[in-house]
């Protein structure tokens, strides 16, 4: 026996890997929080859950259900992993602005299934994008754990954030072709 | 500026083996896969069947592990950010002349650099390094198959990039091995041949 809206609470966590774009931001952003300095983080965490939120609110209720075009998060998405690739811990209000952002972003795309169950799947839309962000940070600070040790490991997730900058600058050039041709 | 640690050469060999599976083909009978599969597949072979990029990105590894760190790791960082603006101006239809010189180029200069040990400054490095990463770029993102599944292409495209790279720090690693400078300035003796050959149609 389902409750109802329960499928569309479990299609909203799978809403990241299904939707690159999205799971790539959330990627980045993970990362983004797991190279900084860990008190100037707690701030950008709660940013991050508040602009969510917002963001989430926002596509319910004032944008019914219309997503924001792709290659905007490809943009934030890139910024944030410039942001993960040039520093080895970026400043603190940068991690906090970009937080900002993808929250913005990543809670006003998500999923859209129409009036039906939209509440129940934007939720568990959220719920996938703050684990993918949870897991990716923790990965990073797991990482940053053993640097005394193993100072190379510092620039694996400079070098993952590198490969995401390069994937979303290819995706926002295959976004814009069709436009630009017209 | 530190030394880079020695790694065993069990695990330089963990790494190289790592690569060299990564770099495994598809098997045969699904040569037709389409959509995601096909597009990851298509990009992630599309650097690999090109022997002036593979030169190139491998040079490009061992050059960084020849410099030590941190460009060892700097320079897979600056190329793959670069190289992707490179293929953006590529699929957006971006004219850039010189490009197949400019890909052969780049085997020539960074062989001749590992060939003669050189010690270059890590802005330089990574200033020569990207420079020639946007004609690689350009290079792959004017040849994009149309059908291909733009993310999965993008994804497989830049994770065999970085996979050439780590054959080459790989094989950099050889520098902290007796005799493996030696081996290494060989190899870079190589890459710049090919490089030579590339540029006048030879290979």
């Amino acid at each position: 026996m389902s409750s109802p809206g329960a499928e569309g609470f479990v299609r909203g966590i799978g809403h990241p890997v299904f939707e690159p774009v999205q799971g790539l931001l959330a990627a980045m952003c993970g990362l983004l929080l797991g190279r900084g300095e860990r008190r100037a983080t707690g701030f950008a965490w709660k940013v991050l859950l508040g602009c969510l939120l917002v963001g989430i609110i926002a596509f319910l209720f004032v944008f019914k259900g219309h997503t924001v075009p792709p290659v905007a998060m490809l943009v934030v998405g890139a910024l944030v992993a410039v942001a993960v690739a040039a520093w080895n811990q970026p400043p603190a209000w940068l991690i906090t602005a970009l937080a900002a952002l993808s929250g913005l972003l990543l809670g006003t795309n998500a999923v859209s299934t129409g009036a039906e169950g939209q509440i129940a799947t934007s939720s568990g839309a959220l719920l996938g994008a703050v684990m993918g962000i949870v897991y990716l940070a923790g990965a990073a600070l797991w990482l940053k754990d053993r640097e005394a040790k193993l100072p190379w490991l510092a620039y694996v997730p400079r070098v993952i954030a590198a490969w995401g900058v390069a994937i979303s600058v290819m995706l926002v050039a295959f976004e814009l072709r069709p436009v630009l041709a017209g | 500026m530190p030394e880079i640690k020695p790694l065993t050469l069990a695990r330089g060999a963990g790494l190289l083996a790592l690569c060299l599976v990564c770099l495994a083909l598809p098997a045969a009978a699904h040569t037709d896969a389409e959509g995601f599969q096909g597009g990851f597949v298509s990009g992630f072979t599309h650097p690999l069947f090109g022997w002036d990029h593979v030169a190139a990105m491998v040079a490009v590894g061992i050059w960084g592990a020849f410099l030590g760190r941190p460009a060892i790791w700097i320079l897979p960082i600056v190329f793959p950010m670069v190289m992707a603006v490179g293929g953006a101006m590529g699929v957006l239809g971006v004219p850039l002349p010189f490009i197949e010189p400019g890909i052969a180029a780049s085997s020539i200069v960074i062989g001749l650099a590992i060939l003669a040990a050189w010690r270059a400054p890590l802005w330089l490095a990574a200033v020569i390094v990207g420079v020639f990463a946007i004609f690689h770029g350009h290079a792959h993102g004017t040849e994009l198959p149309e059908a291909a599944n733009p993310i999965a292409f993008a994804i497989g495209f830049v994770l065999a990039t970085g996979m050439l790279h780590l054959i080459g720090i790989a094989f950099g690693l050889l520098v902290d091995r007796p005799n493996g400078k030696i081996a290494l300035r060989a190899a870079g003796a190589v890459i710049a041949v090919m490089g030579t050959g590339f540029l006048f149609g030879i290979v």
